[in-house]
């Protein structure tokens, strides 16, 4: 019964989160330099009826433009696109399979990276600092630097970039915890018994550090998320980061809108799932 | 120890940086239209840009522009989140939900158009200092959300901890235990955003 009482408060916590978040990039929006803008109005032939169309947007109230925007996402289209003149969901549905799978893959070979070195790495007594460079490093550079270097080199692509990304910051927090957790009094007395480092692993380090993993499992898909829209963006990929970028530099409300409102609800399952994680615990 | 070591070459990059912009020669803004794209050479050591401006000079001040604000807009950062995530931890279940769901809406809104505005709003003869000041203290303030989830945790964990409950019962009062007791213990949380 509390559970249920919990998720139902989550749930209402959410749909609360998804209606400011829509309101804000509304507002956000509408208010941004360009919005009244319209790449038509250079063209002779087309100025006077692009100028005609904006000055119909500039007579709308904010409350019509959020009106229409839930009648979009009530009508099941989600409203239809400023730049491209169609339905978003015909828009957002190709682009989401390109996106996930994506994020499928980085996720997988940035998790598989981080715990084939951190795992290793932890037991080490000494070294284990400067066997970790290579990490601290990758975390200095920025998303878009990594993206440029690889196509200016001519090597690797958007799975690489985000697979490295998510291992550096992933590495350093799992290195962290199995450090921490290699030195518990149990584990040292299980070593001190001659247990094996697999078995110890197995029975006693993995379960102690699975609820950190998994709260890390929530935030690595956040950072990887946030990192789709420069790798899309330089690498050409047609997922949803490049459609939200173009969306954001032709003032496409309908479609940033409807990006906004799924990252927004990602960050609403995580949160619910890092909460019903915490009941679990209490 | 590498800590030590690692603040020391951030510090040696920010005077070696400033030391360049120190030296006689041209400043990071002028032009020598004359030399646009020229290669290495003894006046310009890394070369020039395609509107012929110094690279040596224009990496030395994105440098130290780059550092200094940085540094100030984590801390500034930080600031914010330690008292956002004290605050939660410390006041009622109300309070404490609706800070977090501020959070949750700062990490999700699109804040690029606000910097837009925040560029459009200044004068187009604003100079290069003003704008970097009002980018970063734009950032400064909306990067908060992430670390505040963290630190709420973090003292949310430590506010039902059995010294704490002992400090309660002996009389301290909220301000006290936070400012002498819990803060000292968030710090390594707060390091590590920063």
């Amino acid at each position: 019964m509390t559970r249920l009482v919990g998720g139902l408060k989550q749930l209402g916590r959410g749909v609360v989160l998804l209606g400011l978040v829509a309101a804000g990039t509304i507002l956000l929006m509408r208010f941004a330099p360009g919005y009244f803008t319209d790449a038509r109005e250079m063209d002779a032939k087309y100025a006077s009826s692009a100028r005609a169309e904006l000055g119909a947007e500039h007579a709308r109230s904010v409350g019509s433009v959020a009106t229409e925007a839930v009648r979009g996402w009530m009508h099941g289209d989600l409203g239809t696109s400023r730049q491209y003149e169609v339905p978003v969901t015909t828009l957002l549905g190709p682009r989401l399979r390109v996106t996930a799978w994506l994020l499928v893959r980085g996720l997988f070979f940035g998790w598989l990276i981080a715990i084939c070195a951190a795992l290793p790495l932890s037991a080490l007594r000494s070294g284990a600092a400067v066997l970790g460079v290579p990490f601290t490093l990758l975390l200095a550079v920025p998303t878009g630097a990594m993206a440029t270097l690889c196509l200016l080199t001519d090597f690797g692509g958007p799975v690489l970039v985000l697979t490295l990304l998510l291992a550096a910051r992933d590495f350093k927090f799992l290195h962290r915890v199995l450090t921490l957790a290699w030195k518990a009094p149990h584990i040292l007395q299980g070593r001190a018994q001659g247990l094996r480092a697999d078995q110890l692993v197995r029975g006693h380090i993995v379960p102690d550090v699975l609820p950190q993993i998994r709260a890390l499992a929530s935030l690595s898909v956040l950072t990887a998320l946030s990192a789709i829209v420069p790798i899309e963006v330089i690498f050409n990929v047609p997922g949803v980061g490049q459609l939200a970028w173009t969306a954001a530099m032709n003032r496409d409300l309908p479609v940033l809108l409807s990006v906004t409102l799924l990252m927004a609800a990602a960050v609403v399952c995580a949160g619910m799932l890092s909460h019903m994680r915490e009941m679990e615990v209490a | 120890m590498s800590r030590y070591l690692a603040a020391a070459g951030l510090l040696l990059m920010v005077i070696a940086a400033a030391v360049v912009l120190m030296l006689p020669g041209p400043s990071y803004s002028a032009q020598d239209r004359e030399a646009a794209m020229a290669g290495a050479s003894a006046q310009h050591w890394t070369g020039t840009d395609d509107l012929g401006r110094d690279r040596t000079v224009r990496v030395a001040a994105a440098l130290v522009i780059g550092l200094a604000g940085a540094v100030i807009a984590a801390a500034v950062t930080v600031s914010i989140a330690a008292a956002v995530g004290t605050v939660a931890a410390f006041s009622t279940p109300a309070v404490a939900s609706g800070l977090m769901l501020l959070s949750d809406l700062f990490l999700t809104l699109p804040w690029l158009f606000l910097l837009m505005m925040v560029r459009s709003s200044l004068p187009l003869t604003a100079s290069s200092a003003q704008s970097a000041v009002l980018t970063f203290l734009v950032l400064a303030v909306l990067g908060w959300p992430a670390c505040a989830r963290a630190v709420y945790r973090g003292a949310k964990r430590l506010r039902g901890s059995a010294w704490m409950i002992q400090g309660r019962a002996n009389g301290l009062r909220n301000t006290q235990l936070v400012r002498r007791h819990l803060l000292p213990h968030l710090r390594p949380c707060c390091c590590r955003s920063f």
